[in-house]
């Protein structure tokens, strides 16, 4: 049986274009939970990686027995709409409400009519104690909503496999719990990336991965540009 | 000396050729996928497209209104004013055919597209970079969600239907502030007006207006989407997506509209 994620590769390239040089190699098999410990500033880019948003600088990325970064676009779509993705910032949609953010992935997907998306999207909202939210908008809630929200869109689509950059940042110990119990009750295939060991994160996790690369590039400030 | 001079003048028209053609050529691939993601959208998607759609034109068209109608009544009365400074008012025929050509054929569509990429095609521009800037845009498409599908078809979809509408109202309101003027000047009776609009004005004349303001909103929105989609990485790249957008929807409409003119009155 392949694995659900392997993952090969020598570098990773940073939004800034610079290149973190350290292999890492990693098989993650069906229904485990795998925690791969990186620098902040790689995290993203690690699941980025993963999903096609970022093409590989060299090795090689499989996905639920597909390499994102060869797919036609069409077809890396239909892969993506398998996934469940959280990465940093949440990237949660100004203009929608918290229902709606999670009602969006299920409409274009095919996956659901719209009244029963938004029915799906209040029960998962109610899941994280999140319904008195569920009308609001994104600036219109704390970052702790904000946060388990973007976790919420990931497993609306009950995807195969959860790829979560960092999902309990920024979470009190008791969301925290409640995440990481929901994640672990789903079952599925889940792959964490995060800057920092945690004790909550080791009660779930099958495997860590420690990813540290010898020296990573100090994030910079864009130069400003006239306009 | 001559030698490297004529080298290197050949390297620098080269290369600027080069980026000339990349330019156009990105524009036309995001046409391209434009049409593709609109061919494949989920039946599922329609309602939410049908709700940013009534959106989009609330935003373009309704809430435009006000600020339009006051542009084309200043231009209907300017075009009247020069009419009565040229001494056209003695010639009711040739007042018609002025205003036609003038208001209807030229200026009419023009003005309508400024306005709209005044008012929609910043916003749509400094929108999409900011929803880019925020990981939104990226976010969707890490889900499978088509960023063309949900953020740039229903508002190209709006912006042609609207500058068609906006260009109709905005030339009706032109032409009724000029009769208006026209008769409190005593010049000439409403009724005598409108005749000399109608044997100026032809079908083709109206069918030409509603083409040039549905491809002017086809085109200023897309080329501004196309600047916020792309160029948004973060907070300080917005205005200058907005300022390449406006740029490039400005150089599409003159040119646009020059070559309506060359193809069709010359």
């Amino acid at each position: 049986v392949s694995p659900t994620l392997a993952v090969q590769f020598t570098s990773v390239v940073l939004p800034s274009h610079e290149a973190v040089v350290q292999p890492l190699s990693l098989q993650v098999s069906y229904g485990s939970v795998c925690v791969i410990q990186a620098p902040a500033v790689v995290c993203g880019q690690v699941l980025r990686l993963c999903t096609g948003l970022l093409p590989p600088d060299a090795g090689r990325v499989e996905v639920l027995g597909e390499e994102p970064s060869i797919l036609p676009r069409s077809a890396l779509q239909c892969l993506r709409r398998s996934l469940g993705v959280a990465l940093q910032p949440g990237g949660l949609v100004s203009n929608l409400t918290l229902k709606m953010n999670l009602v969006v992935p299920l409409l274009y997907s095919g996956a659901a009519e719209l009244s029963e998306a938004a029915a799906r999207a209040e029960a998962m909202l109610a899941r994280f104690g999140l319904e008195a939210w569920s009308e609001a908008r994104p600036s219109a809630v704390p970052a702790d909503v904000r946060a388990q929200t973007v976790v919420a869109r990931a497993l609306i689509g009950e995807p195969k496999l959860l790829l979560l950059d960092d999902p309990l940042n920024g979470l009190q110990m008791s969301q925290a719990e409640t995440v990481l119990g929901l994640l672990h009750h789903t079952g599925r295939t889940l792959v964490i990336t995060t800057p920092q060991a945690s004790p909550a994160l080791d009660s779930i996790t099958d495997r860590t991965e420690i990813w540290s690369p010898q020296s990573v590039p100090t994030p910079r400030y864009n130069e400003v540009g006239t306009n | 000396v001559v030698l490297e001079f004529v080298a290197s003048s050949g390297r620098a028209v080269t290369g600027r050729a080069g980026r000339v053609a990349g330019w156009y050529g990105n524009r036309i691939r995001f046409v391209g996928a434009v049409v593709v993601a609109a061919l494949r959208y989920q039946p599922t998607a329609r309602p939410l497209l049908a709700r940013q759609l009534i959106n989009q034109l609330r935003f373009t068209a309704v809430q435009a209104l006000p600020f339009l109608g006051l542009i084309g009544g200043l231009i209907g009365v300017t075009v009247v004013v020069q009419a009565y400074a040229a001494a056209l008012f003695g010639m009711s025929d040739l007042l018609g055919r002025v205003l036609v050509a003038v208001v209807v054929r030229e200026l009419g569509p023009i003005l309508t597209a400024i306005v709209v990429i005044g008012r929609s095609g910043t916003a749509i521009s400094a929108e999409l970079a900011t929803n880019g800037a925020l990981g939104e845009t990226e976010a969707l498409e890490a889900m499978g969600v088509d960023p063309l599908q949900y953020f740039v078809i229903p508002r190209i979809v709006g912006g042609g239907i609207s500058v068609a509408l906006l260009t109709v109202y905005f030339v009706g309101i032109a032409l009724l502030s000029g009769g208006a003027l026209v008769w409190m000047l005593g010049q000439m009776v409403p009724a005598v007006y409108l005749e000399s609009l109608r044997l100026a004005l032809s079908t083709s004349d109206v069918w030409v207006m509603l083409l040039k303001g549905v491809v002017f909103g086809l085109g200023v929105v897309t080329l501004c989407s196309y600047e916020g989609l792309t160029g948004g990485r973060t907070a300080t790249d917005v205005p200058q997506c907005v300022t390449r957008g406006v740029v490039a929807s400005l150089a599409f409409v003159f040119l646009v509209s020059v070559v309506f003119s060359v193809a069709l009155y010359m």
